[in-house]
């Protein structure tokens, strides 16, 4: 993959953004560095070391310094005094790779195999799909009205799901832009999964096909993370980056902040896109949950372009940033 | 010995069988329970139908039991040979399950491992030696079991020198909700925290802020918050669509046992919840405790004890005066209650005590002995638990390395409550001889879960994709337990008893469900004296329905 050539100086965070992005996403192996375990450097005993604890996994992600038990409720310093002579790192709580010495779960089952009589319990591979209307939102501007929508959708057992997303915006009645995607989701960690698939392009300019590379989880402190690379006809290249949180202020009112990144390896006019970072949304919004699924919810957006995508917009119409104020529904079932 | 005369002193509804077409919420389900099937060698007949209920204010459809939720009250004698004919006029396949009665592998009602189930419209006559004595219960092992298919058990026979009991009546906790259970299953899988309305909140956080300071309150979420996990996640199906019921009364249809002062009364709680723990008191009275999953124990005087789903405890109470007292058991969570009254008839009811403050799960619950290593008199880590290979997935999102393994904690939301709360490590089996062979090998099995995908497993194994579990025959062997969940999970085992051991490995008390709650490791005797293929898993239906659940080969 090779990004391109054509680059503003002025497009130098976009340029760092997107390289980040690209190498954390392709070289690294798929959003291994998104998915940052929680590593419990825990003082502890010696005499009650778990074996596994001696050597670290192989493979586990590099411990979080940050994440010491020390500074946690019950944690005092006395923990850290009666064991300072044996310090042991155990190991991370949350996913990670089994050590050499972790048991084989097989070998209590003395050859034997499961029943075989007839309807035995089989919930535990239930085939679900669910639906998740995000956002469906009225949108009204400095650069006039529209709507805009934000949806998932999946089906599949407790672990591998076929997943559709879209979203995209209509203005003064024309779709102005909008993406589909069809993804396959694994899970690789408790956390996160991989999202592999295809991403059709839509609105105004010519239509873009583009194949999907992606990861999706959840980091620690609750942060729902999309990271997506894609790869186009002709070499092109992009990346997509969503974040969000839920912030509680009751058990029905919820605010979420929202960003997301949109950057692209070689500008595409056609489309009003330019390379490097293309576009930064920054979006709030509060709902209140009537019920879990039913949610209407009053919000903001700040669309920022940069570089070359921002001179597209300013001689379009004008200006290059934009506010937004939204009026929508979250819906799920 | 002479037995007390069952359930003759209740309020007798024998007949009301309309199935609750009453107003509001102050409905009265047909009382199955209060019906008494008899027993005596005689046979018995259970009919499994659709009955329209109405627990909420919404007419919903139950599966009862000739005709009632709970089913009807099966009374068997120690020596005799039981024979129940179950009769399937539901929709769907079902099963009947004798929960903690020993009988043979293939009359004990678990679909794809006793037998294939009761299909429609089809029968199944049961028929089993009855070995044991004891309070005890039956219920469908299938979803079934939410929605109504579940009754007493009482078996007569040696159970010791127990006082003679003026009044005897079963207290049967469980839950009704409007959804099908298949719904709930489903919001849980889409949305782990569908139905916890006590989660962590910017109200909360000020709160604990103003009394403990920013930087502790901060402390106290951040171990959590950067873990994925939710401290107010102790029950995952709470009031929000459960109605709790006692006998199979709302609160506000306040089941009634009828007793005078001065009359001791024996009360036969059963934990019926397909997804609940209740914590039980009766303000005003003391209750003393004398035997636990149907086996007698040694009396033990307590204010409160909790119930999980599958265990039973027998208790008895002395009634001071002739003023009526309230049997309240709130949910673990507190997110919702079963009441009903003891007292004579037309004495007014008392007060309903206020539901408790929900607790938050502690440091201990999420990192066993290693929270525990600095508080005083809390020396009770154990042996580091053994990972094994398969708890490394997406399906597992916790592993605790070193186990706390106390018995002595009523668990959370009891601890330090004021009252003298029953926990494990006062239950001790009376009159009861174990196997004097020591534990020949250990066999240790790691309660695993992912709450956000709500997948939940045994060593990070569903049930459809798990070996099962061998057990010698004629072997005696130690279950070791760990749970690396931050939930806390009955687990039951079929066929066979569990023989609770001390942490320093003393035999204590003999169950056929046992609580592991978050972070802890139990030891657990078994004789491997049943041949054939049982079940063992969580009593939490729907972590069961997720995949917590073993078949045990014993050959």
């Amino acid at each position: 993959m090779t990004l391109s050539d054509r680059r503003t100086s002025s497009n130098l965070p976009g340029r760092l953004l997107w390289r980040a992005a690209l190498a954390a996403l392709l070289t690294t192996g798929a959003g291994a560095a998104l998915a940052q375990t929680p590593t419990m450097n825990m003082p502890m005993p010696a005499d009650a070391a778990p074996s596994q604890a001696a050597a670290p996994p192989p493979a586990a992600p590099p411990p979080d310094p940050g994440h010491n038990m020390a500074d946690m409720p019950g944690m005092g310093g006395d923990a850290r005094q009666a064991s300072a002579d044996a310090p042991t790192a155990m190991g991370p709580m949350q996913g990670g790779r089994p050590p050499a010495s972790a048991r084989d779960p097989y070998a209590y089952s003395g050859g034997y195999q499961r029943s075989t009589m007839a309807n035995a319990e089989t919930a535990d591979r239930l085939r679900l799909g669910a639906l998740f209307l995000d956002q469906l939102e009225a949108v009204t501007s400095n650069q006039g009205s529209g709507a805009a929508w934000d949806v998932q959708a999946w089906y599949g057992g407790p672990f591998d799901r076929a997943w559709l997303r879209s979203e995209g915006d209509v203005r003064q009645g024309r779709l102005e832009a909008a993406s589909v995607e069809a993804l396959w989701f694994r899970p690789y960690h408790p956390f996160w999964g991989t999202q592999v698939g295809v991403r059709q392009d839509l609105g105004e300019g010519p239509d873009r096909s583009w194949i999907a590379l992606g990861v999706q989880g959840t980091t620690p402190y609750w942060y729902g993370m999309e990271a997506t690379a894609y790869v186009g006809e002709g070499g092109r290249t992009a990346a997509r980056l969503k974040a969000s949180s839920d912030l509680r202020f009751t058990q029905r009112w919820v605010l979420r902040p929202e960003i997301e990144a949109n950057l692209y390896g070689r500008s595409d006019p056609a489309r009003g896109l330019g390379s490097g970072l293309a576009t930064f949304q920054t979006e709030m919004r509060l709902r209140y949950e009537v019920r879990r699924e039913f949610a209407p919810y009053i919000g903001v957006a700040w669309n920022r372009a940069f570089g070359e995508t921002a001179t597209l917009r300013r001689a379009a119409n004008g200006k290059k940033d934009e506010v937004q104020f939204l009026v929508g529904l979250k819906l799920w079932r | 010995m002479p037995l007390p005369q069952l359930l003759t002193a209740g309020p007798t509804r024998r007949g009301f069988v309309t199935g609750g077409a009453v107003v509001g919420t102050a409905l009265l389900a047909a009382p199955g329970w209060a019906q008494d099937l008899g027993g005596s060698g005689g046979s018995s007949e259970l009919t499994l139908a659709p009955l329209d209920v109405n627990f909420t204010g919404r007419a919903r459809q139950a599966t009862a039991i000739n005709g009632g939720v709970p089913g009807p009250l099966l009374r068997l004698r120690q020596g005799e040979t039981a024979t129940v004919r179950v009769t399937n006029r539901l929709g769907a396949l079902t099963s009947i399950h004798w929960h903690g009665v020993l009988v043979p592998p293939d009359m004990d009602g678990v679909p794809g491992i006793s037998f294939p189930g009761i299909a429609p419209g089809q029968a199944f006559t049961y028929r089993f030696p009855v070995k044991q004595a004891g309070t005890y219960w039956y219920h469908a092992h299938t979803l079934h079991e939410q929605t109504g298919v579940y009754g007493p058990i009482i078996i007569e026979g040696e159970e010791g020198d127990l006082p003679k009991a003026d009044r005897d009546y079963v207290v049967m906790l469980s839950e009704w909700s409007d959804e099908d259970p298949l719904r709930i299953y489903g919001k849980l899988k889409k949305l782990g925290g569908y139905y916890n309305f006590n989660q962590p909140n910017l109200g909360d956080f000020f709160e604990d802020a103003r009394r403990s300071g920013f930087a502790a309150a901060l402390s106290a979420r951040s171990m959590f918050y950067r873990a994925r996990m939710d401290p107010t996640d102790l029950s995952d199906i709470s009031g929000a669509t459960f109605t709790y019921l006692m006998n199979g009364v709302t609160p506000a249809g306040n089941w009634t046992g009828h007793a005078r002062g001065g009359d001791r009364v024996r009360l036969r709680f059963i934990g019926a919840g397909a997804a609940t723990y209740f914590d039980v008191r009766i303000p005003g009275l003391k209750l003393t405790v004398v035997a636990a999953d149907g086996q007698p124990v040694e009396p033990v005087t307590v204010d409160e004890f909790r119930i999980s789903p599958g265990e039973t405890y027998d208790v008895f109470v002395e009634m001071p005066d002739d003023r009526a007292y309230t049997i309240f058991a709130q949910a673990m969570d507190r997110s919702g209650f079963a009441r009903g009254t003891l007292g004579p008839p037309g004495a007014p009811a008392a007060a309903i005590p206020p539901l408790e403050r929900r607790p938050w799960l502690t440091p201990a619950d999420m990192m066993g002995g290693m929270a525990m290593a600095d508080m005083p008199g809390m020396a009770s880590s154990g042996p580091a638990a053994r990972h094994a290979r398969t708890e490394y997935g997406p399906g597992v999102d916790m592993r605790v390395d070193q186990p706390r393994v106390n018995l002595d904690d009523p668990g959370i939301g009891l601890r330090n409550n004021g009252r003298r709360v029953l926990t494990y490590a006062d239950l001790r089996s009376r009159g009861i001889q174990v196997d004097p062979r020591p534990d020949a090998r250990e066999i240790e099995l790691h309660l695993t879960g992912n709450m956000e995908r709500y997948v939940w497993s045994i060593d990070g194994i569903r049930y459809s994709e798990s070996p099962p579990v061998a057990f010698k025959a004629g072997e005696r062997l130690r279950l070791v337990l760990v749970n690396d969940t931050m939930m806390t999970h009955p687990m039951h085992l079929h066929g066979m008893w569990m023989d609770l051991e001390s942490p320093d490995g003393q035999f204590q008390v003999r169950k056929h469900t046992v609580t592991v709650q978050p972070a802890q490791r139990v030891s657990i005797g078994v004789n491997a004296d049943a041949p054939g293929r049982w079940a063992f898993h969580c009593h939490i239906l729907y972590h069961m329905a997720a995949g917590m659940f073993r078949e045990i080969v014993v050959a």
